[in-house]
């Protein structure tokens, strides 16, 4: 008898977009923050990442946005204008 | 299982979000068997998850919120009777193989396509018991109302599938006249501990089929208990803001409108009367209401069952 075993696990489209190599420093750097926009300590949370990111870095930028709507993912316009905005960027902040 | 529908096992209805699985017909005929159904549950499966799909729906959030609601399924039309779906007493309970399995498929879908495992990507905070399994059928023949599908768009005797992601059932017990009946689903509602009470969104009320016969006898029909349900469910805005607005404390842009009226005003739980669904199940005494996840999503969405 044969016996076949199947995978009920569903499998994922990958794109062949290759993870950016993230930078040595962020000194002189443009930093973008996405506000998830759930309530609670993300504000404060976003507020502390970019005073450290002061801090710690020189000549730091930080830029800020909001998802437009709080329960669903952020648009692809919206995280292509990001894209194109900074140098690196902060997102999933919440709760 | 994919032969009873006679379609590509390839074909995909799109992919389940978090974890972006394509949701092909051959994975969700795998993830069916394994629930424990029969072929014949196949199609309501499939109709089961593209209202999931369905953007409206916000499958995404749902299945990643830290709130508490699981996806009810709910089967009008003949084919409920015909896979002896339960619709009569312990409808919400055990017993019956189709209720139990066409949940957990929906169920196992979801983990198995979507990826949301409890206290990683799914951060919902209690979850509850429906996330097993939580499917019913509408008592149509002992409601003098229209079906929930017919009311949602599909045709008369058609077969159709809502779903509606949504707290536990609560139980509002009701042995009494109409006055009483009502009186107890509104103050079963008029809570402070649900989503409906800070962000609005969709509830569920289902109708034990005494109590709508009760309704329908005295004139009321669906239309008239929705409104009534509405009105007198309205809330201080007083009452509900200081959860309102910690809730949306970040996102000033959402912040509702009706934030802005005096403290003594009322607000529905609510923002239209159509967005109370009503279901006719059970057996004869007890009602039951299922509070959404409020503005969020979770939001009903009904499908035709294509056999």
């Amino acid at each position: 008898m044969r016996i076949v075993i199947l995978d009920p696990v569903g499998e994922v489209e990958l794109g062949s977009k290759e993870r950016e190599i993230r930078p040595e420093s962020l000194n002189g750097k443009v930093i973008g923050i996405l506000d998830d926009g759930l309530g609670g300590t993300a504000h404060d949370t976003l507020n502390a990442i970019e005073q450290l990111a002061k801090v710690k870095f020189q000549d730091v930028q930080t830029l800020y946005w909001k998802k437009p709507y709080l329960s669903q993912p952020s648009p692809l316009t919206l995280i292509d204008e990001i894209a194109q905005s900074v140098d690196v960027a902060v997102v999933g902040v919440a709760g | 299982m994919i032969s009873y529908v006679s379609r590509d096992p390839q074909e995909s209805l799109g992919v389940v979000p978090p974890g972006q699985g394509i949701a092909t017909i051959e994975k969700l005929a795998i993830n069916s068997v394994m629930g424990g159904c029969l072929p014949e549950y196949f199609p309501v499966v499939i109709a089961a998850m593209e209202c999931l799909l369905d953007p409206h729906h916000n499958l995404n959030g749902t299945q990643t919120t830290t709130h508490c609601n699981e996806p009810l399924i709910i089967v009008n039309g003949p084919i409920a009777k015909e896979l002896q779906i339960n619709s009569e007493d312990g409808v919400l309970g055990r017993g019956y193989r189709a209720n139990g399995t066409i949940g957990r498929a929906i169920r196992l879908i979801l983990w198995n396509l979507g990826r949301n495992f409890p206290g990683e990507v799914d951060k919902s905070s209690f979850s509850h018991p429906g996330a097993w399994s939580y499917c019913l059928a509408e008592n149509e023949k002992e409601s003098p109302w229209e079906p929930l599908h017919v009311e949602r768009g599909l045709p008369k005797g058609s077969n159709g599938v809502t779903v509606f992601s949504c707290e536990a059932p609560h139980s509002v017990v009701s042995h009494g006249d109409i006055e009483e009946t009502l009186g107890q689903i509104v103050r079963s509602l008029t809570t402070t501990a649900h989503n409906n009470f800070f962000a609005m969104g969709e509830l569920l009320i289902i109708l034990s089929p005494r109590d709508v016969k009760q309704l329908a006898a005295s004139g009321w029909n669906k239309v008239k208990f929705k409104q009534h349900i509405w009105e007198h469910t309205a809330m201080p805005v007083g009452l509900r803001r200081k959860c309102t607005e910690f809730a949306f404390s970040t996102c000033e842009n959402l912040l509702p409108e009706w934030l802005k009226q005096a403290d003594d005003s009322f607000m529905p739980l609510t923002k239209r009367p159509e967005d109370i669904h009503v279901v006719v199940a059970g057996g004869q005494y007890f009602n039951m209401v299922a509070p959404g996840w409020g503005c969020f999503g979770g939001f009903a969405v009904t499908r035709e069952i294509k056999s």
